[in-house]
């Protein structure tokens, strides 16, 4: 099978079921739901087989798959080819973001059942998907960024899918505005990076063989441009304020979005630029710091959080700060490990939350859904190992990234990032836990509706591969050959740790885990400590973060807005102008008083005139003759 | 000689003026406009005569039969003006001026 | 009969036809369909037949009054293409929305009327003759807004056509200034823009025509401060003038400052060009704040025209390959998108008796077709990626940073300023629930969206293959940028 076709069918199977249902949606009224369910499972699905074939090939054969579709745009220089790559990177975002999504799309088709936009869901969904690829595929960055802003696009429209609540759609708004900020960052640096580069080309190899052109200080800019469009997306500081509100959405959106696919985007991003990252230290250090503090204030707010996806929401943000923070100090293959774990885990987290929510009647704060463990045992079991996985216990596969990430931040020489992840990722065991103790393990017993088939085996698929996936990139103590980090072949920076140094390391780490495990299950399971947490703690109010936003960009805009329309539009040019006029109006006016229709004053006048005329003869022709 | 008929012409023509200007009765300015056209008459008489060149003198019977015409058209105005406002003086006729817009 | 000639008079003569011989209304309203398709068949085919690398296609030169040099000269390239098909394409479509409503005779031969002004004024070549068209365009505005418009219509009209017809007279005193200096310098009069090209004229001089030039084109498109007419005018007047003076005839004031200006006053306009860059930056950020706290639909989408025509202002004084593409592509991706926009304002208006957004609510619950398509059309205006706004806005950004980086991060924050207002009104007015008002709104009828539809793909089509759109301007763009070295020299 061509390249072109393989590449080419994964892009457009999902933008071509998506229409499809479009076309259907709008034409007959009321179509069999299961039409609505073949169509997107097999946009997805087809997508997430070549996926893994792509993969598969890339990985065993090394092999390198383009596909040209058509110029874009070609202005002189500034050329942009539509051209599809599936080099090791991609191929590894593939692996895991296609077939995480046809997983999720089954969960949603149960989550969805018989509701009344499930048609126009999976048209959003499958646009999602296809948005997603193109980002992933595109061989040269604005290409990317088209998919980069589409991911946006729909991650708006599904947030505020539930439009019938305005807030909702408010929230939804907060989504894209707040991403569309960091969008701006990212154009910046892409025309400054063409400015600089442009004429030899501008996919990613052209612009990485060209890079050492550029003086440093450009490059700085650019990096740190390029960041903040990341910050946008994956919800860093400070431009996080979305994702806690997307959870608005419904929850197969959170799971897709917020846990698997858009939000580690940037962290494709930044991964995609490694060459830049490496030559500009002083960016790279910035970014690790950045994500150290969103993941301890991530990790801090979710401890005092009660709504179940708020909670796991806040954990996304921390997850991807431990990811930047690697990223940061140039262990981008680390990284992107535990980007893969990571989205394992936490789609089945979410898709879980999804089950309970369902199953009671979209309730969602915590402390009214205690004793739920026995109406669904296995989704207990499931939700279980998600959260040991986070805490990253041996031997599942977050410990393994989890661990990477700490040894990596442990030998970069930046002693304190290391300690900011320990913290972190202590307070990750306390809330997750907090959470499992108040649901699981409670005196009152509540019973729900059982999730359907559709949506527990998806979980059920992705709760292994959580455990199991570590076994990917086993590092060389446990006598792994680091796969995929040699897979990807990205530049990364080479750190050095003992391996007794490590594996003391981890031993601390474990223990201290199931330390705070202990801990938390005095405190929270069979108690009713949760009930008497306040919720007017500054913790408990998110830092007062929004609020602050509000006041310091959203009134003043408003009030800077109402001044402008009034008081410069209006009152000084409208006036002046008006004012203009009603001289013109006065001048009329004064000139009106000669004409009072009285025939006399008319003579006169003609007399006046005649008289001037005759004056003005005479001295011309005395001045002739 | 030929100069005072011209000074007379002359003199006869700014009572004409002054009187058209000046006077209220419609009657009064009608009878200014004819002096105009008089005095307009005797200067065209005197330059042919000094001129010894008739081609004025029939300029000046020509003005004559259109004043006369004039004046039909005249007194018709004064009598559809009078039954209009009752009166013959010229300022009530202002219709036409801004203060009534 | 020349195609140019055919798509100038067709409308114009039928408008004549049409207001002396009073006829049945809906056989005017057939009647006008028929024309502005026949306009529209034969301006897509001008545009497929347009062969983008010769300089100046179809052109007609007639002498009309050729002891002052004044001559009926026409000609199309790739500038005036984008004008000339956004027009074609425009009118018979707003018909197709609207025609339920406007029983009123008046209303269509204005826009007849209108439609062969734009395209008078688009593709003439003689300054005189352009002058015509840019006033007789402006005459049935005055009437429509007049007659059937809403609000202080009287007042608005009177003050939108002074103003304007304002600037005009400065354009025609400095036309008539350029003509007698080219008498001074060549010995004969002429009009023409070819000839007009090689007068040298001293600095001041120079400044001076090129004022009266811009007064007239500032006040049209609008620039800050010659906006106040803005906002109050789209608020009064009825659908079918918004559309047009939205999606044309600003668009024109731009279309001119390229033709007139950059061919004219090359120097000038390079010496200027900062302050214009400045103006159209400010203006491009003041007006897109200005319309945050909008709660009168149409004003809202009157500043966020300003905010994107003074975005094209931009694009075209930076006066490199890509700002000039880039504005001419945001002209035509704005003109869909405003036009398209303005529409639905209108049919929004016939079924709810409001502007106010604040009394609208929860239509995609009742109308999810007319909420689609509004949402589409609002995301386009914002410059959403796969639309043509995206692509627009993409290359006038390159354009800045090409000049000036600190202009570029200026010009980039183009992307966040739509948003501002935007968001909030599609939420406002589609989303939440419904009120008894929008309670009994009723969905897209057929023909409304056999009008929506294709602008809907056009914007689309634009957005993700731009290529061959861009290919037609490309050339035209080059020449006018190489040419910057040969014209006037001051003294």
């Amino acid at each position: 099978m061509s390249d072109r076709l393989l590449l080419n069918t994964l892009l457009l199977s999902p933008l071509v079921s998506a229409l499809l249902i479009f076309l259907i949606n709008i034409s007959i009224a009321k179509t069999k739901q299961y039409i609505y369910t073949f169509l997107a499972l097999s946009g997805s699905g087809i997508s997430a087989l070549i996926a893994l074939f792509v993969s598969y090939y890339s990985y065993f054969a090394e092999k390198l798959f383009v596909s040209h579709l058509f110029t874009w745009l070609g202005i002189g220089d500034f050329t942009i080819e539509v051209t599809l790559k599936a080099d090791s990177l991609s191929s590894f975002m593939l692996l895991f973001v296609a077939p995480v999504s046809f997983l999720i799309h089954i969960y949603a088709a149960g989550y969805m059942n018989k509701d009344k936009s499930y048609g126009r869901f999976f048209i959003y969904f499958n646009l999602f998907i296809f948005f997603m690829f193109l980002l992933i595929l595109a061989d040269n960055p604005i290409i990317m960024f088209i998919g980069w802003e589409g991911v946006g696009l729909i991650s708006y429209a599904l947030i505020g899918f539930y439009f019938e609540d305005i807030k909702n759609t408010y929230a939804g708004n907060k989504a894209f505005i707040v991403n569309r900020i960091g969008d701006f960052g990212f154009l910046s640096a892409l025309m400054l990076m063409f400015i600089e580069l442009g004429s030899g080309g501008f996919s990613y190899d052209a612009i990485f063989s060209h890079l050492t052109q550029i003086d440093n200080e450009m490059l700085t800019l650019i990096a740190s441009l390029l960041f903040i469009g990341a910050m946008g997306k994956s919800a860093q500081i400070p431009l996080f304020v979305w994702l806690p509100d997307a959870m608005a959405g419904p929850t197969p959106v959170s799971a897709l979005i917020h846990a698997a696919t858009m939000v580690t985007a940037g962290v494709y991003m930044v991964a995609r630029f490694a060459p830049l990252y490496n030559i500009t230290v002083d960016v790279s250090l910035f970014i690790a710091y950045i994500g150290a503090f969103s993941a301890l204030f991530a990790a801090i707010v979710a401890s005092r959080q009660y709504d179940i996806k708020k909670i796991l929401a806040y954990s996304t943000m921390s997850q991807l700060g431990f990811m930047f923070m690697a990223l940061g100090v140039g262990a981008y293959s680390t990284a992107l490990f535990h980007m893969f774990t990571h989205a394992f885990f936490k789609a089945v987290l979410f898709m879980g939350a999804g089950a309970i929510i369902v199953a009671f009647h979209h309730k969602q704060d915590i402390r009214q859904l205690r004793g739920i463990r026995y109406f669904d045992p296995f989704l207990f079991i499931m939700m279980f190992t998600a959260s040991l996985t986070i805490s990253a216990i041996p031997p599942f596969s977050a410990f393994f990234s989890k661990d990477a990430i700490m040894s990596v931040l442990y030998s970069s020489g930046h002693i304190e990032l290391f300690f900011i992840a320990m913290a972190a990722s202590l307070l990750t065991v306390y809330y997750m836990f907090r959470m499992i103790f108040v649901l699981f393990f409670s005196k009152t017993v509540q019973t729900g509706e059982r999730s359907s088939v559709v949506m527990i085996y998806p979980m059920a698929i992705l709760t292994l591969l959580s455990i199991f996936a570590g076994v990917l990139n086993l590092p060389e103590i446990f006598g792994g050959k680091l796969n995929i980090s040699t897979w990807l072949n990205i530049a990364d920076k080479d750190f050095f740790m003992s391996h007794s140094g490590e594996i003391l390391l981890m031993g601390i780490n474990t223990l201290l885990i199931v330390a705070v495990i202990i801990y938390t299950y005095k405190k929270y399971a069979y108690t009713v400590a949760i009930d008497r947490e306040s919720e007017q703690t500054v913790v408990a109010r998110k830092f007062c973060v929004d609020e602050m936003y509000n006041a310091a960009f959203v009134k003043p805009l408003h009030s800077l807005s109402t001044f402008l329309d009034m008081k410069i539009s209006n009152l000084l040019i409208n006036n002046t102008i008006n004012l203009m006029a009603l001289q013109y109006e006065k001048l009329g006016k004064a000139f009106s008083y000669f004409e009072n229709g009285n025939v006399r004053f008319y003579a006169l006048y003609i007399l006046i005139g005649c008289v001037m005329g005759f004056v003005y003869l005479y001295f011309i022709l005395r001045a002739v003759l | 000689m030929l100069k005072s008929y011209m000074i007379l012409s002359i003199i006869l023509f700014s009572i004409g003026m002054v009187g058209l200007i000046s006077r209220r009765n419609i009657i009064v300015i009608y009878m200014s406009i004819e002096l105009l056209l008089n005095a307009v008459n005797l200067s065209l008489v005197a330059i042919s005569a000094d001129l010894a060149d008739s081609s004025a003198q029939v300029v000046s019977l020509i003005i004559i039969a259109i004043a006369a015409s004039e004046a039909a058209l005249f007194m018709a105005l004064f009598v559809v003006l009078f039954r209009n406002k009752s009166s013959l003086d010229a300022n009530l006729f202002d219709i036409l001026g801004s203060k009534h817009e | 009969m020349n195609t140019l000639s055919a798509i100038i008079f067709l409308p114009v003569i039928t408008g004549v036809f049409l207001s002396f011989f009073r006829i049945n209304i809906n056989l005017v309203k057939i009647i006008y369909m028929l024309v502005t398709s026949l306009v529209a068949y034969i301006s897509i085919k001008l545009y497929i037949d347009f062969d983008p690398h010769s300089s100046r296609q179809f052109v007609e030169f007639h002498s009309w009054i050729s002891e002052y040099g004044i001559n009926y000269h026409i000609g199309v390239d790739g500038v005036s293409i984008g004008i000339v098909i956004m027009n074609a394409i425009l009118m018979p479509l707003v018909a197709v929305a609207l025609y339920k409503q406007r029983d009123k005779h008046g209303y269509w031969i204005s826009l007849l009327f209108v439609q062969g002004g734009i395209m008078g004024a688009a593709l003439s070549l003689d300054l005189m003759l352009f002058y015509l068209f840019w006033e007789l365009m402006l005459l049935p505005i005055f009437f429509m807004i007049g007659l059937f418009g809403y609000g202080r219509n009287h007042f608005m009209t009177m003050k939108f056509n002074m103003y304007t017809i304002f600037g005009s007279l400065m354009m025609l005193i400095s036309i008539l200034y350029i003509a007698v200096k080219y008498k001074e310098q060549f010995g004969g009069y002429s009009f023409d823009l070819e000839a007009l090209k090689y007068i040298t004229l001293t600095t001041t001089q120079s400044l001076l025509v090129f004022s009266g030039f811009m007064l007239a084109f500032a006040i049209k498109i609008p620039i800050f401060p010659f906006h106040t007419w803005l906002s109050e005018t789209y608020e009064s007047a009825p659908t079918g003038a918004v559309i047009v003076m939205s999606a044309l005839m600003a668009k024109l004031g731009a279309y001119a400052i390229w033709r007139f200006l950059f061919t004219l006053f090359n120097e000038t306009s390079h010496f200027l060009a900062p302050y214009f860059i400045s103006l159209g930056l400010f203006g491009l950020i003041y007006f897109g704040i200005s319309a945050m706290n909008q709660t009168h639909l149409k004003r809202m989408f009157a500043l966020s025209s300003a905010s994107h025509l003074s975005l094209i202002v931009v694009g075209l004084f930076i006066y490199d390959i890509y700002g000039l593409i880039g504005a001419s592509y945001l002209i035509v991706a704005h003109a869909i998108s405003s036009a398209a926009l303005f529409l639905m304002v209108g049919m929004l208006y016939e079924r709810v008796e409001t502007h106010s957004i604040k009394k609208l609510g929860g239509i995609a619950k009742v109308a999810p077709r007319f909420a689609l398509f509004f949402a589409f059309f609002a995301l386009s205006i914002v410059g959403v990626p796969l639309t043509a706004g995206f692509v627009a806005e993409l290359l006038i950004i390159l354009g800045a940073f090409h000049y000036n980086i600190y202009i570029g991060f200026v010009a980039a924050t183009t992307i966040l300023i739509a948003m501002l207002f935007m968001f909030k009104m599609i939420s406002q007015v589609l989303y939440g629930d419904v009120n008894d008002m929008t309670a009994s709104f009723k969905d897209l009828r057929t023909h409304e969206l056999f009008a929506l539809i294709p602008l809907a793909l056009l914007v689309v089509v634009m957005g993700i293959f731009p290529d061959y759109f861009i290919n037609k301007i490309e050339p035209t763009a080059k020449s006018y940028l190489s040419e910057k070295e040969v014209v006037n020299h001051d003294k």
